[in-house]
């Protein structure tokens, strides 16, 4: 409960650092939102009057308490790449369906690949399939994903046909087609990943088999199998988890390269070009949206090795 | 062991074979295309295909690499998004594709002789999509927006600079609309091509209504726009299309393979390379894109403020071995500052001012006091490779006559605020987009404009364009203007280098698709042709 208590001040804390250091970090790169709003020839007098209007004329200390006010009532203004037009939290909200998705379909794929890929690699040790698992991961762990990305388009896409590139579906019009074609990106986000993932459970695995209680469960008369999955297994997981949630992490946050390649309309494209249109609301909520996932992950593996790990408890 | 090692060795041949498919994937399709897409036989396609009639009816999807910025034609400010939105509304003038003015929602307009009144009638009948009568309070009210002339002000509104000289806007009957102005101006009419909407209507931003030739049907920002026929339109032989779907992709290559799947009748913007991988079924279509492009001189710094050192520069750049590097030939040499397409105002004859001769151009470094050259930086906004490539060969030119140029990137939102309006640089090479009418490519280099960034200041300059500004005889008009063209070329404001050519990738099933001077994608003139064109 005080662990609890203590985590959750971490975070709230964090959350203001961060929107904190994003609201300066655009006071120190150059470019105006308002020249991006109203046009390179605007005049000086309309500049003013748009500054005036956004609340862009006053001091960064009253901008921010501004700011935070509304964002404490969940009300984060208006997209300014979109003419004010829009609310950031609807802009937001439908381009991170589409993240979430995503993120969902290549963790699965990750984890339903690599931990049967990295059992049996460190069970066949030294063997062919292990040489063979352990090639193909080196080279994939070292092929960019957005490389990936478009070697996966040219051949299903381009070639075989089994996908249109760049033909996105919305979940709204055709949930199973939307399914189908999310596949291909989950897949090139996924692979790298996964060979990361193999070659770091095979050495956790390899390093656990050479501890002493492996030896006295062998002495005891248990199979092979059953210490692996009884016994080496669950302490292996332990490094592999915190993996895992860097890469959660990483793959929530906007694949922004691949979603390029494949055209998807997610959170890392709206990132992309809210940054060069200076669009501050957006990316303001954007970058508190990753800072507080990675904080989130954190709290939640923090939990699961206690779960696992009842020494962890204990400290 | 040695089999270990063997097999080690043969899978990652096989890996890599597979790596590589990829490649030499490409590489055949490339060529397969070359010959069926490119060249002669899409040309005698076409001649065919213009001898077949247009037929009605039918949806296409149009590629562009850009969201749109708002669906409110007075607040949208980028090209693409205006491109689109010229096909959903219109003013009370049209501009045509020969760049002429036309009458589009005002049947007729009269200019008074001073030039102090402009007097529209109104076309009648015209409707806006949602099947209500234009009236003239409609068109008060969107002048009176554009003009920043409604109380209380939209600061979000971008304002038209131009519709500042208006005094008075107000209805004479239920169809005439007078605009009185404060001072003469002859050249106010390109700037009525401003959108006309329907008076106090607050959906605008998303739920567009205006008397073009598309109705607005929906729109998904990141993934497209739909626009539907208007049935109503008072041009009765157009739009020949039932829908028209702009898609909306995060870049060039993206579009190009979504064209490649078939998915795209039309991509605009296609690039040198994109050209020669053309699919079959479609061919490529190319016009001038109506921009300035030139390695632009802040004219007020070292060594810069000596004419001769911008001679020099002028005489060491050779334009056509530019256009031959960068764009394989496709681009129009250009002398001055001003938009070939307004044809009747262009003087094409300074183009020769400053032929490439390096020689002549080491001479004047001399006479100028640089014998060894000397060094300075290009700023070039790094979302451009047009332009980044085109500094880069001139860098390569600048060394032959001893100049040592640096290139150096910047981003577009900072280029916009430091070099644009704060005029932080030495040179930058950028292309300056036509504007709708011509004077405004001369009025960036009066010594008091806002938007001089080259820092260019010659009163004579100054005293012309002001006899422009209330000149109402056409001839005269020109004459000026070309005076005004020649000065800007003989002080070598700028090495102006080219126009250069747009490409799109048009389906073969299609025809009347059509270059504008402006930014426009005109779908109402695009149609199918008939179906025994494909029989032959």
């Amino acid at each position: 409960m005080k662990y609890t208590f203590k985590k959750c001040i971490v975070f709230i804390i964090s959350l203001f650092l961060t929107s904190f250091l994003t609201f300066t970090a655009f006071e120190v790169i150059p470019g105006d939102s308002a020249l991006s709003a109203l046009g390179m020839d605007a005049s000086k007098e309309h500049l003013e009057e748009y500054r005036k209007a956004m609340g862009l004329d006053k001091s960064l200390p009253i901008r921010y308490i501004n700011w935070l006010k509304g964002a404490i009532k969940g009300d984060f203004g208006y997209s300014s790449s979109y003419q004010m037009q829009m609310k950031v939290s609807t802009l937001i909200k439908n381009r991170l369906i589409v993240t979430l998705w995503l993120a969902i379909l290549s963790f699965l794929i990750i984890v339903l690949v690599s931990i049967p890929l990295g059992i049996l690699s460190a069970r066949k040790k030294n063997g062919i399939l292990d040489d063979l698992i352990t090639l193909v991961t080196q080279i994939f762990m070292s092929v960019p994903s957005f490389f990936l990305a478009m070697i996966i388009t040219l051949i299903f896409g381009i070639t075989l046909k089994w996908f249109r590139p760049g033909d996105y579906i919305s979940p709204e019009d055709n949930f199973g087609g939307f399914l189908r074609f999310m596949m291909y990106p989950a897949i090139a986000v996924a692979i790298p990943k996964i060979a990361m993932m193999v070659k770091f459970l095979r050495s956790s695995l390899l390093r656990e088999m050479e501890l002493d209680y492996v030896r006295t469960a062998k002495s005891k008369g248990m199979t092979k199998i059953s210490i692996l999955f009884g016994h080496i297994l669950k302490n292996a997981l332990i490094p592999v988890i915190t993996f895992l949630a860097m890469v959660l992490a990483d793959i929530l946050a906007g694949a922004i390269l691949v979603e390029q390649v494949f055209n998807l309309p997610g959170l890392g494209r709206l990132l992309v070009t809210s940054i060069a249109n200076r669009d501050y609301a957006v990316v303001h909520v954007i970058v508190l949206y990753i800072a507080s996932l990675v904080i989130i992950i954190n709290f939640i593996v923090d939990l699961i090795y206690q779960w696992i790990d009842p020494r962890v408890r204990r400290d | 062991m040695l089999i270990r090692k063997l097999t080690k060795v043969l899978l990652l041949i096989s890996v890599f074979t597979i790596a590589l498919y990829g490649c030499s994937g490409r590489k055949e399709d490339t060529n397969k295309s070359m010959t069926p897409a490119n060249g002669k036989l899409s040309f005698t396609e076409l001649t065919k295909a213009a001898q077949s009639e247009p037929t009605y009816g039918g949806s296409i999807t149009v590629g562009i690499t850009q969201d749109l910025d708002g669906l409110d034609p007075h607040k949208a400010l980028s090209a693409g998004t205006k491109e689109v939105l010229f096909n959903i509304f219109e003013g009370l003038v049209k501009l045509d594709y020969d760049g002429n003015l036309v009458p589009a929602v005002a049947e007729s307009y009269h200019i008074s002789e001073d030039g102090m009144v402009y007097t529209f009638t109104l076309r009648e009948g015209v409707r806006f999509h949602d099947g209500s009568l234009v009236t003239a309070d409609d068109i008060v009210y969107s002048i009176k927006r554009c003009a920043d002339m409604l109380t209380p002000k939209d600061p979000t509104v971008i304002v038209e600079s131009a519709l500042s000289v208006i005094s008075d806007v107000g209805s004479t009957s239920e169809r005439t609309i007078e605009i009185r102005l404060k001072q003469a101006e002859t050249e106010l009419l390109p700037y009525l091509t401003c959108s006309i909407v329907p008076k106090d209507y607050d959906k605008l931003d998303t739920k567009p209504i205006g008397t073009g030739p598309f109705k607005f049907l929906s729109y998904t920002p990141l993934q497209s726009i739909v626009l539907e026929r208007n049935d109503q339109y008072y041009m009765e032989d157009t739009p020949y299309l039932d829908q028209v779907t702009f898609k909306i992709f995060s870049n060039t290559d993206t579009a190009f393979m979504d064209l490649q799947g078939g998915n795209l009748d039309i991509l605009p913007y296609i690039t040198d390379s994109q050209v020669s991988q053309l699919p079959k079924g479609y061919h490529m279509e190319s016009g001038a894109m109506n921009l300035i492009q030139g390695l632009f001189i802040n004219n007020k710094v070292e060594p810069f403020d000596n004419k001769l050192v911008r001679q020099a520069l002028c005489y060491a750049v050779d334009r056509q071995a530019v256009i031959d590097m960068v764009a394989g030939g496709r681009g129009n040499v250009i002398g001055t500052n001003m938009y070939p397409g307004f044809k009747k105002y262009y003087d094409e004859s300074l183009v020769n001012v400053y032929p490439y001769n390096p020689e002549k151009s080491k001479k004047l470094l001399k006479e100028a006091g640089y014998p060894n050259g000397f060094k300075f930086t290009i700023k070039v906004p790094s979302n451009y490779q047009y332009h980044i490539d085109t500094a880069q060969v001139i860098v390569e030119q600048l060394k032959q006559v001893g100049i040592t140029a640096q290139i150096q990137l910047i981003e577009w939102s900072s280029w916009k605020s430091d070099v644009y309006r704060g005029r932080n640089y030495e040179t930058t090479l950028v292309g300056l987009a036509a504007e709708l009418a011509p004077r405004q490519a001369l009025a960036r280099f009066r010594s008091y404009a806002d938007n001089n960034f080259m820092n260019y200041i010659n009163p004579e300059f100054d005293a012309l364009y002001k006899q422009g500004e209330i000149e109402g005889v056409e001839e005269k008009k020109i004459q000026l203007y070309k005076q005004m063209q020649a000065m800007l070329t003989n002080d070598a404001v700028a090495v102006f280098i080219q126009d250069p050519y747009q490409m799109t990738a048009v389906s073969d099933d299609l025809g009347g698709y059509t270059y504008y001077p402006i930014y426009v994608q005109d779908m109402s003139l695009v149609y199918y042709y008939k179906q025994e064109f494909e029989s032959d």
